[in-house]
């Protein structure tokens, strides 16, 4: 790479399946990611894709990309992938849940109310004869069923409290059906995040790629890339949520759904503005990182320089980098990082177009 | 964007997994309308509690300080020992039945306590600030209804021994419509069955109309005097409630509830 020379400036191309090793794209705002992102996705008219997005602009490109928007409000309810037990599914799911919400204590009281709110589900099918999904919102209920004298009060309210965090206002987890997530991971959609909280957001990611884990339990590895989840502007999903009180846990959920997504012939393509806030596990496990535009948090360079295998030079240029001037770094497809334009695609910008 | 890119989706909207969908053609008779003599009892009532509320309205240390010692003892009892019926309470506490009964009118005088049958025992129903008097949690669901809510609470307490039920949970929501039962309980295989206290017949019809549709196994009132349960049991049956409905109602009296014992639910 011979950065500002002009020379072995390339046009960025990757091949599809370097993108089944998890791809973290990051640079400034207006720098150009998504409209990398876009190209990618616009040679990969064939493949399955899953876009979480959270600015809403990514419905104007639906058209062009063959790509149907879910907006809200959207219903998730707690279906099992197909060939995995009720039991085991719910409580992988109140896991997560666990994690996201960092609740503690009140686990144990979580899961007898899912197993109560289990038991009611096989009630009402055995009494009205229809099937019915399970929800949060069943579970929410199903804890003024829990014994207290085996547990604080408190615990059941952190319980509660946890459960309304995910909850939320707009309720996308109450439902008695809700999306057929099946068939979504099979087929090209676009899932506006616009009024999730981070929490929620937290807990959709998880889910869905949970889903999409435990799911592929029952196939065989797949050695290319057969489906392609995209975050856009992916800080409230994968930024840690440090506050006033200290630095929360570096690792999180990502770390165990990444390291083994990859077998499922699932590639993840994040974007993101800074490098810092981001979980650990998530750096470590991106193998392929872009720089599109240039970064401002020149403070982890250091932490760029040894992901990429950037020299002092080439990670000091990082500063420099124009709009669409990018720096990828795919260890399947070039051994040293490469300097390269993102190409011209058309832009969503008021209707204007600059391709 | 042409919103032909917008995917649709059939959504069930989320209910209770206690509400049961509605079968078509199904006729319910329609909820009577309140009548003048409930609103009378209604009123009533409200009055008792105001008039409670005022009564009770002293310092927390007052209580306490201003009652003889044995009242104290057996005040102390009756707070951390809701179950118990007074001739209960005297063996327990070890007095005579005439220090006992000293110190039993000397609270319902001061209206710390209010005493009520259910059946052939009596029981001695604390206030609510007997509880914070004491540094305890009231257990009491209501406070504005004292005597529902401890008689809730003590049948609760006698259902929670039976080793066939899991759970028992008091004021269950039923539906969105802002019901709830009053006792409701849930067996190791998942079925619920629901308690109704019934003081008297005027809302009976009200009561079982609400539980239209649920998934209840059972529905059964309490009621805490012979007479109250045979008025109960002809008002629902001559109100031509659907038959889905009214094969699950049963009618018990309260005092044969509390006399179960850890035996399997036996009498």
């Amino acid at each position: 790479m011979r950065p500002g020379t002009g020379r072995n400036i390339i046009q960025m191309k990757p091949s599809i399946d370097e993108f089944q090793l998890n791809t973290l794209v990051l640079g400034r705002p207006k720098g150009g990611k998504s409209s990398a992102i876009y190209y990618w996705l616009s040679q990969m008219m064939l493949l399955p894709i899953l876009i979480l997005d959270i600015k809403n602009i990514w419905r104007y490109r639906a058209e062009r990309l063959n790509a149907k928007v879910i907006s809200p409000p959207f219903y998730i309810d707690l279906e099992p992938p197909r060939g995995i037990p009720w039991y085991n599914w719910v409580f992988s799911v109140l896991d997560g849940l666990a994690i996201i919400t960092g609740l503690q204590y009140g686990v144990v009281p979580l899961i007898e109310a899912a197993k109560i709110a289990l038991q009611q589900r096989e009630q009402y099918i055995k009494q009205t004869r229809q099937n019915t999904s399970l929800s949060l919102m069943d579970i929410y209920y199903a804890l003024d069923f829990v014994y207290l004298s085996d547990f604080k009060r408190d615990y059941i309210l952190s319980c509660k409290t946890a459960l309304k965090l995910i909850l939320g206002p707009n309720e996308e987890f109450s439902t008695r059906e809700g999306l057929p997530l099946y068939s979504i991971f099979a087929g090209r959609y676009i899932i506006e995040c616009c009024y999730l909280s981070m929490i929620q957001c937290r807990f959709l990611s998880f889910y869905l790629l949970n889903y999409l884990l435990q799911a592929s339990y029952h196939c065989l590895e797949y050695a290319s890339l057969t489906r392609l989840v995209f975050i856009d502007d992916s800080s409230a999903f994968i930024n840690r949520p440090d506050n006033a009180f200290g630095s929360a846990p570096k690792t999180s959920f990502w770390g165990h759904l990444l390291s083994k997504l990859r077998g499922s012939g699932t590639g993840l393509i994040f974007a993101d503005q800074l490098v810092q806030p981001i979980f650990d596990d998530i750096k470590q496990l991106c193998t392929n990182w872009v720089i599109v535009g240039g970064l401002r948090d020149t403070q982890n360079y250091n932490e760029v320089m040894a992901a990429m295998n950037l020299t002092r030079e080439q990670a000091d240029y990082i500063g420099k980098m124009k709009t669409k001037e990018c720096v990828a770094y795919f260890p399947g497809l070039y051994h040293r990082p490469v300097h390269g334009l993102i190409p011209n695609v058309p832009s969503i910008a008021e209707g204007q177009f600059n391709g | 964007m042409d919103k032909s890119y917008i995917a649709q989706f059939n959504y069930k909207k989320w209910h209770s997994l206690t509400d049961l969908p509605k079968v078509n053609g199904d006729s319910m008779p329609a909820s009577p309308p309140a009548s003048k003599n409930q609103s009378n009892d209604m009123k009533k009532c409200k009055v008792q509690s105001d008039i409670n509320q005022n009564k009770h309205n002293v310092a927390c240390n007052d209580i306490l300080s201003n009652i003889s010692d044995n009242a104290q003892k057996l005040l102390y009892n009756i707070a951390i020992n809701l179950e118990l019926s007074v001739r209960e309470r005297f063996t327990m506490l070890n007095i005579s039945a005439r220090v006992g009964e000293n110190a039993k009118h000397e609270l319902i005088t001061r209206g710390l306590v209010i005493e009520s049958v259910a059946g052939k025992k009596k029981y001695l129903i604390p206030q609510s600030e007997v509880f914070e008097a004491f540094g305890l949690l009231c257990p009491y669901k209501n406070k504005d209804f004292v005597e529902h809510s401890f008689f809730m609470y003590i049948a609760g307490l006698t259902l929670k021994k039976d080793p066939k039920i899991k759970s028992v949970s008091l004021e269950y929501k039923i539906g969105t419509a802002g019901h709830t039962a009053d006792i409701v309980t849930q067996d190791d295989k998942g079925v619920l069955i629901s308690y109704e206290l019934t003081h008297s017949k005027s809302n009976i019809v009200q009561n079982c109309l609400k539980y239209s549709g649920t998934g209840f196994s059972k529905i059964i009132f309490l009621c805490k005097k012979t007479d109250t349960l045979k008025a109960v049991r002809s008002t629902v049956l001559k109100e031509g409630l659907p038959l889905e409905l009214l094969s699950k109602i049963d009618f018990m009296l309260l005092s044969d509830l509390l006399k179960r014992k850890r035996s399997g639910g036996k009498k």
